[in-house]
C-alpha cells in the first residue's frame, strides 16, 4: 500500500454502481470522493481534497454531460492534468473518439470490464 | 371443227372397183384412213402415218392393228369389229385414244365401215386427231370451274341485277349471306343508319362515273354486317346499260376491331384522367419526366413544394426546379442523381428517409425529402421516369426520437446489469467474506450468464439499428491482415487451449478504404465462428486477397461443419444449427445474420461452402472500391471477447 493513499473522484448517478465503484476502489487501497452529477463533482474539485484522476460515467443526468464536463475540466489549468477514465455504457467509437480526442485518457464499457481490470490499469497507470 | 363427211356408199362402191381410184382418193385426204381385216394393216393413207408419227405407207402394211389402240380403247375397238363383222353396219362416230409410234397416246375422232378391199372382207376405219381440241376443251372446263371457284368459295359477295330490279347472277357467298337466288326481285335490309349514305351513292350510278363505292350495314343472316361494296354498271355491246353489278367486301371484323379500338382509346382516356385525379390527390409530389429530364407532368404536392404551378414548369429539367444537395448542402453530382440513374441504368432508385438528400425549396431553407426515381420502360428502352417524393421531416423527427429511445434502452438494459455483474464481481472477490464450494460455482454461473447477457443486448442493439438502417459507415484507410491478426490476438487464449493450427495467407492489396468497426465485426465473427466451433488440434485459415473488382476474406476451419439440411438457414436472424447448439449451448444466433446484412448494405457478398463433420469456409467480398461513407445516427458495436472463457 502506498503511504499516501490516491484519491480517485468518481462521477456516477446510479448509486448501486457508485457504490460497487466505491467498494473496489478502498479496497485497492484508493482513497474515493463521489459524485452523482457534474455539479457535485465541481464542488469537489473545488474544495479538496484533490482528486489524482476521475472516473466518469457518460450518462449522467441530461444530454451529454460527462462530454462537456471533460471539456471543462481540460479548459482549465487547475484540473486539465487530471487524468479522465471514461467508463460507460455508451458504447460505439464514435463516443470513445469524442472522449479521447477531448483528452480522456482511457475509455471502458461498463458491462463489458471487470472492476478489477479498470483498477489494475489505474494502479498501472498512477504508478507512471 | 365439222364432222367428218364420209364418203356415200355409191362413192365406195364404185371405189372397190378400183383400187388404184379409192387409194388416189384417200391418199391425199385430211384424215386418216386405214383398211385393215380387224387384225392386220392392209392399206393406211399419208395422213393415216403421219398422225402415227410413222415414215411411209409401206412399213405398217401387214403390220397388227393392235400396238396402235390404246389399251383403254382396246375393248371398245374389238366390240365394235365383231359388230360390224356381224351387222355389217358402219359403226358411229366414236371418241377414242390410238398411240403413237413413239408410244404416245393421242385422242382420235372414229368411224368404222366394213368393206371389201382387194376381194376380201375389211374395215375402212377413217380417223382424226383431236388432242388439241379435247385439250383446249379440258383447260376450257378446269378455267370455269376454277372461276366459279374463286367466286363461290371467296368470301367477295357478287351479284348482278337487271333494270326491271331481278337478280341475274350471284356467286354462292352472296347466295349464303342474303339467302336470294337468281330471277328474284333484288331486296336487302340495309341498316337504317346507312340508307341515306345508300341512297346517294346509288345515285352515282345514274350518271358519270357510274359507279360508287360505300361502307354499309345489311343484315346476314339475322345480324348486321359491314359490306364494302363496289357498285359499276354493265352494258351490252352497243354500250346500253344492261345491269347492275355489285361486288362487296366483309369488312365486318375490321369494323368491328376499329370500334373496339374506339371504346379502348376512350377507356384509356378514361383511366388517364382517373390516375391523374389519382396522382393529383395523393400527399406525395409526384413528377413524370421525359427522357430528357423535362417535366411532362407534376402533380399539385408537387407544385406546392417546387412552389410553382405546372404551366411555369411544364417542359423544364426536372433537377434545376428541385436541386438536390447533402446535408451539408453540397450539390450532389450528377452520376448520384436520382433520375439521371434511373434514365441512364433503367433502376429504380430510392433515397430514404435516413440518409436523405435535401432539397433547396427556392425561397426557403433546404427541406429534407425521400425520393424515388422509377424509369418508364417501354420495351427494354427507357422513355421517361416517375418521381414520387415527400417532405419527411416528420419522420426526421420520429426516428431521431427512435435513436434516442434505442440508445436510452441501451442504457437502461446495460446499467442493471453492469450493477449485477460488479456486484458479483465484488462477491467472488471475497468482499463479503470467502466464498467457496457450490455457492462460487452458483455465482460464477451467475456471472458468465449475465455477461452473456450483456453481449445479446449489444447484439440486439446491432440488429435493430441495422434494421432501421442507421448504422453509420465511416470509411478510413484500414490494413485488414493488422485488423485480423489483432482478432486472432484476441482469441489467443482459446486458439492456444485448443491446440489450433491457424494459417495465414495475406495478399495484396494490403489497404482498403472501409470502416474498420464494421470491418472488426466482420472478420470477428467469422473468426469466432471458426474458433468455436472447431474441435481441438483443428486448422483455421484466414486468407485475404483479391478477386476480380472485389477484395476477397475467407475463413476457414476444419470445424463442426454445418449440415446440408442447415444450410439455407445460416444466415436467418436467431438460427443455431443443430451441431452447434450442442458445442456451443449459449450462443444467439445472430452473428452470421448481423454480418450478412451488413456484408450486403456495403455493397458485398457472403457465402459459404460446407461438409458436416470436415469444416466450413466462409466467404466475403467487399468492392475494392471501399465502402460508401454513410451518415448515421448509430454505430455498432463490436462484442468485447472474453479471452477467458
Amino acid at each position: 500500500m502506498p503511504k499516501s493513499k490516491k484519491t480517485i473522484l468518481v462521477i456516477e448517478d446510479e448509486l448501486p454502481l457508485l457504490e460497487a465503484i466505491q467498494r473496489k476502489l478502498e479496497s485497492a487501497g484508493f482513497a474515493v470522493l463521489t459524485a452523482q452529477n457534474t455539479e457535485a463533482a465541481m464542488a469537489k474539485l473545488q474544495r479538496g481534497p484533490k482528486a489524482d484522476l476521475i472516473w466518469l460515467d457518460h450518462y449522467i443526468f441530461g444530454k451529454e454531460p460527462g462530454l462537456l464536463f471533460v471539456a471543462e475540466l481540460k479548459n482549465d489549468p487547475r484540473w486539465s492534468r487530471i487524468p479522465i477514465f471514461v467508463v460507460s455504457n455508451a458504447s460505439g467509437p464514435e463516443k470513445r473518439q469524442a472522449y479521447m480526442s477531448l483528452g480522456a485518457d482511457k475509455y471502458y464499457t461498463k458491462v463489458d470490464s471487470k472492476l478489477e481490470d479498470i483498477c489494475q490499469d489505474i494502479e498501472e497507470f498512477l504508478a507512471k | 371443227m365439222g364432222k367428218i363427211k364420209l364418203p356415200s356408199p355409191a362413192q365406195i362402191k364404185e371405189l372397190q372397183e378400183s383400187q388404184e381410184r379409192y387409194e388416189k382418193f384417200f391418199q391425199a385426204a385430211l384424215f386418216g384412213v386405214v383398211i385393215h381385216d380387224g387384225k392386220r394393216i392392209i392399206f393406211g393413207n399419208q395422213e393415216a402415218v403421219r398422225l402415227v408419227g410413222g415414215k411411209s405407207q409401206k412399213e405398217f402394211i401387214g403390220k397388227s392393228i393392235l400396238p396402235f389402240i390404246h389399251p383403254e380403247s382396246r375393248v371398245a375397238v374389238a366390240k365394235r369389229i365383231l359388230k360390224m363383222m356381224v351387222t355389217g353396219k358402219t359403226a358411229p362416230l366414236f371418241k377414242e385414244k390410238f398411240v403413237r409410234v413413239n408410244g404416245e397416246p393421242f385422242n382420235v375422232e372414229v368411224t368404222s365401215t366394213p368393206i371389201h378391199y382387194q376381194g376380201k372382207s375389211a374395215f375402212q376405219t377413217i380417223f382424226r386427231d383431236i388432242n388439241t381440241q379435247v385439250k383446249e376443251e379440258e383447260e376450257l372446263r378446269q378455267e370455269r370451274q376454277r372461276l366459279s371457284g374463286i367466286l363461290n368459295t371467296q368470301n367477295t359477295l357478287v351479284v348482278r341485277v337487271d333494270l326491271k330490279n331481278k337478280i341475274t347472277y350471284m356467286n354462292a357467298a352472296y347466295k349464303r349471306a342474303y339467302g336470294l337466288k337468281v330471277g328474284d326481285t333484288f331486296w336487302v335490309k340495309v341498316h337504317p343508319d346507312d340508307a341515306k349514305a345508300t341512297e346517294e351513292a346509288l345515285a352515282k350510278l345514274q350518271n358519270p362515273p357510274f359507279k360508287c363505292a360505300l361502307e354499309q350495314r345489311s343484315e346476314v343472316r339475322g345480324k348486321w354486317r359491314w359490306v364494302w361494296w363496289e357498285d359499276s354498271v354493265i352494258r351490252d355491246s352497243q354500250g346500253k346499260i344492261i345491269e347492275i353489278q355489285g361486288v362487296g367486301f366483309d369488312i365486318d371484323a375490321r369494323k368491328k376491331a376499329e370500334e373496339e379500338l374506339m371504346k379502348a382509346k376512350i377507356r384509356a382516356e378514361e383511366t388517364a384522367a382517373q390516375e391523374e385525379a389519382l396522382l393529383e390527390s395523393i400527399g406525395e409530389g409526384v413528377v413524370s419526366i421525359d427522357v430528357e429530364g423535362r417535366i411532362i407532368f407534376i402533380n399539385k404536392v408537387a407544385q406546392r413544394v417546387i412552389g410553382k404551378s405546372a404551366w411555369e414548369i411544364a417542359g423544364q429539367p426536372f433537377e434545376r426546379l428541385l436541386p438536390l444537395v447533402d446535408e451539408n448542402g453540397q450539390h450532389i453530382p450528377k452520376e448520384r442523381m436520382p433520375l439521371q440513374v434511373a434514365l441512364e441504368k433503367g433502376e429504380t432508385v430510392a433515397v430514404s428517409s435516413i440518409s436523405t438528400p435535401y432539397y433547396f425549396k427556392p425561397d426557403s431553407e433546404a427541406m429534407p425529402i425521400a425520393l424515388t426515381a422509377t424509369p418508364v420502360k417501354l420495351g427494354k428502352d427507357t422513355i421517361g421516369a416517375i418521381v414520387v417524393f415527400r417532405d419527411v421531416r416528420m419522420e426526421k423527427k420520429v426516428d431521431r426520437a427512435k435513436t434516442e429511445f434505442v440508445s436510452l434502452a441501451s442504457h437502461q438494459l446495460l446499467t442493471p446489469l453492469s450493477a449485477i455483474k460488479w456486484y458479483l464481481e465484488l462477491i467472488l472477490a471475497g468482499d463479503t467474506g470467502e466464498v467457496k464450494g457450490r455457492l462460487k460455482d452458483y455465482l460464477e454461473t451467475v456471472y458468465k450468464s449475465t455477461s452473456r447477457m450483456g453481449n445479446l443486448v449489444n447484439a440486439l442493439l446491432n440488429v435493430s439499428r441495422l434494421e432501421m438502417g442507421t448504422f453509420a459507415v465511416n470509411p478510413e484507410n484500414t490494413e485488414i491482415s493488422a485488423l485480423a491478426d489483432t482478432i486472432l490476438e484476441d482469441f489467443a487464449a482459446n486458439i492456444s487451449g485448443k491446440r489450433l493450427t491457424v494459417k495465414k495467407d495475406y495478399r495484396p492489396p494490403r489497404r482498403l478504404k472501409v470502416d474498420p468497426n464494421l470491418m472488426h465485426i466482420i472478420l470477428q465473427n467469422l473468426i469466432s465462428n471458426a474458433v468455436k466451433y472447431t474441435p481441438e488440434n483443428g486448422e483455421i485459415t484466414v486468407s485475404l486477397s483479391k478477386k476480380g473488382e472485389d477484395f476477397l476474406i475467407q475463413v476457414s476451419d476444419t470445424g463442426l461443419g454445418i449440415s446440408q439440411e442447415d444450410q439455407p438457414e445460416v444466415f436467418t436472424k436467431l438460427f443455431r444449427g443443430k451441431n452447434i447448439q450442442e458445442a456451443d449451448p449459449e450462443g444467439v444466433g445472430l452473428g452470421l445474420y448481423i454480418v450478412k446484412s451488413m456484408v450486403e448494405r456495403l455493397g458485398g457478398k457472403i457465402w459459404f461452402t460446407s461438409t458436416e463433420g470436415k469444416g466450413t469456409t466462409f466467404f466475403v467480398t467487399i468492392p475494392l472500391t471501399g465502402m460508401v461513407k454513410r451518415e448515421g445516427s448509430r454505430t455498432l458495436i463490436a462484442r468485447k471477447e472474453n479471452a477467458k472463457k
